[in-house]
């Protein structure tokens, strides 16, 4: 099942497939490291919203759900 | 004779504190954007050559298009520079051999510096430097850069290069059609060369962090500790700095008493005297005495806390309530020293 990286619940890991953005996002984020099948994981929530922090590749990383909106995970059914 | 030098990295590699110990410059370079996005230069000499050393901007990519990291990326492409240096992370190898990949495949003359060995081996990181020297086949030094570990020998090899004209026959990588090709391949190739070249000790260490992480941008405690920290922080400023401030006032008053005596007696005409005097040297004094200690006691207790990590922390908790006003989070800082002015 694939679906949006904000949508993904806490704790939860998910594999990267693609991202849907503007080539510079795009790049941006593969510089980052947001590489297709990359395991990313859902670590923790901003106090005050709309900020997530996931883990990938051995460090952590915060992104704005609108950004995160952008980028598309598969997960296992049953989440 | 003068061998440039440009010295490469991504952000908070320890890059500053290299450049600092290779010249004994002292100088603050950071990542905020709005900050010095600049190079910085200093020299160093070893057996008569002289080095002029570049600090770039760090930079996760010497193709990235940031407006910092552009800087960096200007000068590696554009510029002709004798030697790069590249300053890995050991903590965050794979990101950092990413990039020293991508100096490799442009540059000729590349040294690679590992550093921060002794924050890898505490959180149980090891890094075969030796079989990594064979497969990239570049000159590679450990580097503890906040003792000095390690940096004559990068010295030596840097001159080294000069001195007998040795090109490097390093390891280069095959072509890819398009940049984003290129990434995906120096990705699993620097992954591929990790899982060769580093053992893992799973200590509770990295845990550590993720704990505090979870206390720290948790719904109940993350703003009280925040406000707390900060408070201390102002705290600490305000009352910290009363002392050298009532000491410089006093000083600049005993000061301008003299100054005014001596135009006394010189009988310096009045309206010169009282436009020096009262006018030019007593706003200095206030001026010095006033802003001089408090900022003497805030930055550096700011520098401690970008050391640990606070500040993208505080960043990310209240990013939430600063895009609503279409700002970001790491405005937070720059809000709280305006308040502190205040």
């Amino acid at each position: 099942m694939i679906i949006a990286l904000d949508d993904v619940p806490p704790k939860c890991e998910a594999k990267l497939e693609y991202i849907r953005a503007e080539d510079s996002f795009r790049t941006r984020m593969m510089e980052l490291g947001f590489i297709q099948g990359t395991k990313i994981k859902v670590m923790y929530e901003g106090v005050t919203g709309g900020t997530r922090a996931y883990e990938i590749r051995k460090i952590v990383i915060a992104l704005r759900n609108s950004d995160a909106a952008k980028i598309y995970v598969s997960v296992s059914e049953g989440i | 004779m003068e061998i440039k030098l440009a010295l490469v990295g991504n952000p908070n590699t320890g890059k500053s504190t290299i450049f600092n110990s290779l010249t004994g410059l002292r100088q603050h370079t950071g990542n905020w954007a709005g900050k010095t996005v600049t190079t910085s230069f200093g020299f160093f000499e070893m057996n008569g050559i002289r080095v002029k050393v570049n600090d770039l901007p760090g930079t996760y990519s010497i193709f990235a298009k940031s407006a910092e990291e552009l800087v960096a990326s200007d000068f590696i492409l554009q510029n002709e520079f004798d030697v790069t240096v590249v300053v890995l992370d050991a903590t965050n190898f794979v990101r950092s051999l990413v990039l020293a990949l991508q100096v490799m495949q442009v540059k000729e003359k590349v040294v690679l510096c590992v550093n921060l060995i002794d924050e890898a081996c505490k959180s149980g990181i090891w890094i075969d430097i030796e079989k990594l020297k064979e497969m990239l086949n570049v000159p590679i030094i450990a580097t503890v850069a906040r003792n000095g570990d390690g940096i004559q020998l990068l010295k030596k090899e840097i001159i080294d290069f000069e001195m007998i004209d040795k090109k490097s026959e390093h390891f280069r990588m095959k072509k890819s059609n398009s940049y984003e090709e290129n990434l995906i391949d120096t990705y699993d190739l620097a992954e591929d060369i990790c899982k060769q070249v580093i053992k893992t000790n799973p200590t509770a260490n990295n845990d550590w962090n993720r704990k505090i992480d979870r206390v720290i941008t948790s719904k109940t405690f993350g703003i009280p500790i925040m406000v707390l920290m900060l408070g201390v922080i102002f705290w600490l400023t305000i009352v910290g700095s009363n002392y050298p401030s009532s000491f410089l006032r006093d000083l600049f008053f005993q000061m301008e008493t003299r100054l005014s005596e001596l135009a006394n007696y010189f009988n310096v005409p009045l309206i010169i005297s009282s436009m020096l005097i009262e006018g030019m040297f007593r706003t200095l004094g206030w001026v010095i005495s006033v802003m001089l200690p408090p900022m003497a006691v805030c930055f550096p207790l700011f520098a401690i806390l970008e050391d640990y990590g606070v500040l993208p922390r505080i960043a990310f908790n209240l990013d939430g309530s600063f895009q609503k006003a279409k700002a970001n989070g790491k405005q937070a800082l720059s809000m709280c020293l305006v308040v502190k002015k205040g």
